[in-house]
């Protein structure tokens, strides 16, 4: 079901109702955050910077013989590299998200585990470190986030903090783990596994008639 | 289910024009975010590209060539790229360079075109990390054996690159499974590990659809494949069998010869110089093929004498004869305190192909005038042939033994260019 | 260049050349007997 939502801009945008916890207007780029019964203006975030990607809002795939819609985007820029967060969801309403970045994808689920700070302390590329349950990753990638900008709308809320250090770990089983440090301790983990652009089975990706 | 509104552009972009800020001419960008350095081919400097500004961070002194132009349209692998960028590298401090190509695709993503001495490598990112076995990496199951490890030093770079193209502080391994090669390019905040595969100038001609002739081949590349080098582990696996099985055969035929003895006797030699001696007549048993081997031992008891004799073997029943000779000869004594012998007073031969059939035997012996006065001579049928057995596994083994020796030499010639070579035991 | 075919085909000749030895007694570089047999010359005598 959609609902209607008015920006301080003027601007008349399409919510899902009870599922759009966050949402960035089209016009002005103000994000909003769903908390007591209101959307609550959090900040206006800069443009969404043109990254080639063949991916789009709307755009729809197959993973697992289920169908899913993209939905928002968070396209996070690090000093020297950039991430795409693809908000999508499932016809069932389950939600997930589906990294970006050169040419890489990977589906990734937000963990609830709760790790200490401590242990990512002092890590360099290379190391070998274990995250519950019993899986090993290395480090690849250690990233102090630039910029964050933001598209459409989503149904988690999206954390806006100055300071954010983001952690790549893979391993030789096709998993993916990242670290965000936001802040000085609050850590979040999410998990996944990488895939090939093809076992999406996307639909309406922006034209890609060139490159196919 | 809808989301919100949002102005998203179907199409890709076309490629952005800026003016290089030092000599005006028209630069391209194609990555636009992912776009971090931007090279121009007239002034040869390189700029900070970000968020459309142009920072100049270094000039290059020498123009290097491209063979492929920045722009070029291509498919390898199946994949579609656009050539957005070209870098001429050095390994710091030392004479060799070698080009590298960047290649774009919004699906993709980067890959790379390398080429060393003539010889190219297609290389993609890989998501899989190998694993890490003492100075190796393993794949799939593959061993990758390392085979460089460098920092490099960029001389030239032209077109768009999506990192600091002028930042030359991480180290780079090379890892080899010709015709496969992973690069583990390792900085302070990302490593990446790439699997590159060689790729014949051809197919590089052909991807990018290039009339003009690409840089000559020298030498052998890190991961060019011997052109036979796929077909020698199967010939190894095949010259076992075939060893085992000529083995065992011979085994087999030793056993079921017959090595039957027709005939054995000590004859006089006549006085008569001229005089022959006819033999008893016996028979060469029927064989599966009608014919078989006779093996004739001439004994004589010669001491500082020789003794040979002219032998004609005739079969009664056909008329057909085969004519041989036999000798020995023997002798010894001392000189200057060491005594010394030469010669033995045996001798064997073997006869092919001699039908079954009556026989009898026609000598003509011959000894010096002091001569011999008996021989012994001993004829075995269908004796088993130990050397017929050596000589074809020495025939078979040629072909297998050559290519080993060409791969091995090959794959020596290759380590010449490594600093981790296993053939160097210094 | 080394071609696998052309190496089976070698050994197929070579295990027939040593088969057909086995059979007919065919020592290679093991005869050296001279043959002769009553067509080839008339008037030979044992």
């Amino acid at each position: 079901m959609e609902d209607k939502f008015n920006c301080s801009c003027g601007y008349s945008i399409c919510i899902r109702k009870s599922v759009t916890v966050s949402m960035a207007c089209p016009s002005c780029r103000t994000l909003y955050c769903f908390g007591n019964n209101e959307f609550i203006k959090l900040s206006t975030l800069k443009p969404i910077t043109e990254d080639v990607s063949p991916l789009k809002i709307n755009t729809e795939g197959v993973l697992e013989s289920k169908e899913f819609r993209i939905t928002g985007r968070q396209q996070i820029i690090y000093n020297s590299s950039y991430r795409n967060l693809w908000s999508a969801t499932y016809k069932s309403g389950e939600h997930f998200q589906i990294g970006e970045s050169y040419g890489t994808y990977t589906i990734i689920k937000e963990l609830s585990a709760q790790v200490s700070p401590t242990k990512f302390r002092n890590l360099k590329i290379g190391k070998e470190i274990e995250l519950p349950p019993r899986h090993f990753f290395y480090v690849n990638g250690m990233h102090e986030m630039k910029e964050l900008a933001v598209e459409g709308d989503f149904p988690i809320p999206i954390i806006l903090q100055p300071k954010c250090l983001s952690i790549e770990l893979s391993n030789n089983k096709f998993e993916f783990v990242i670290i965000n440090i936001f802040g000085d301790s609050d850590i979040r983990i999410s998990s996944g596994h990488f895939l090939n652009f093809e076992d999406f089975s996307f639909k309406n990706t922006r034209n890609l008639n060139e490159w196919i | 289910m809808n989301g919100s509104e949002i102005n998203s552009n179907d199409n890709l972009p076309s490629a952005e024009i800026l003016n290089c800020p030092k000599c005006r001419v028209a630069l391209r960008v194609t990555g636009f975010l992912l776009t971090k350095n931007i090279a121009c081919r007239k002034c040869h400097g390189i700029f900070n590209y970000s968020s459309g500004n142009l920072r100049l961070i270094k000039i290059f002194r020498k123009e290097k060539y491209n063979h492929i132009p920045i722009g070029s349209k291509g498919t390898i692998d199946g994949k579609k790229y656009e050539v957005v960028g070209f870098a001429n590298y050095r390994e710091a401090h030392t004479p060799y360079a070698w080009d590298e190509y960047i290649l774009f695709s919004p699906i993709h993503g980067y890959s790379f075109l390398s080429v060393y001495e003539g010889h190219w490598n297609y290389l993609e990112q890989i998501i899989l990390r190998p694993k890490q076995i003492v100075n190796d990496v393993n794949l799939n199951g593959d061993t990758y054996r390392i085979f460089n490890r460098y920092k490099q030093k960029t001389d030239y770079a032209l077109g768009e690159f999506p990192w600091d193209i002028t930042e030359n502080s991480n180290t780079i391994t090379e890892y080899i499974n010709p015709p496969y090669i992973i690069v583990h390019d390792k900085g302070t905040n990302e490593e990446t590990w790439l699997l590159g595969k060689y790729i014949t100038p051809e197919e590089i001609k052909e991807a990018f659809n290039l009339q003009t002739h690409l840089p000559e081949q020298t030498g052998i590349g890190s991961t060019q494949l011997h052109a036979s080098s796929a077909s020698l582990s199967k010939v190894k696996q095949l010259t076992l069998y075939v060893v085992l099985s000529i083995t065992v055969l011979q085994i087999i035929l030793s056993f079921t010869a017959k090595e039957k003895v027709v005939f054995k006797d000590q004859l006089n030699i006549p006085a008569n110089k001229t005089a022959g001696i006819v033999s008893p007549p016996f028979i060469l048993e029927n064989t599966l093929s009608g014919k078989s081997n006779l093996q004739v031992e001439l004994i004589a008891p010669v001491h500082n004498s020789w003794m040979e004799a002219d032998i004609t073997l005739v079969n009664d029943n056909t008329g057909e004869e085969f004519h041989f000779e036999q000798g020995v000869e023997y002798y010894s004594g001392v000189e200057d305190g060491e005594s010394w012998s030469e010669g033995q007073n045996y001798t064997d031969l073997t006869l092919s192909y001699i039908p079954e059939g009556k026989y009898h035997l026609n000598i003509f012996p011959a000894t010096p005038d002091e001569g011999v006065g008996y021989f012994q001579l001993t004829l075995t049928q269908d004796v088993s042939m130990l050397s017929n057995f050596f000589i074809i596994l020495l025939l078979a083994l040629i072909f297998p033994v050559a290519l080993w020796i060409s791969v091995s030499s090959y794959e020596a010639q290759r380590w010449m260019n490594s600093d981790f070579s296993p053939y160097n035991t210094e | 260049m080394f071609k696998l075919r052309n190496y089976l085909i070698i050994l197929a000749i070579l295990l027939s050349i040593y088969l057909y030895a086995a059979l007919t007694g065919w020592k290679f570089f093991g005869s050296n007997s001279e043959k002769w047999s009553p067509k080839q010359e008339k008037g030979h005598h044992k």
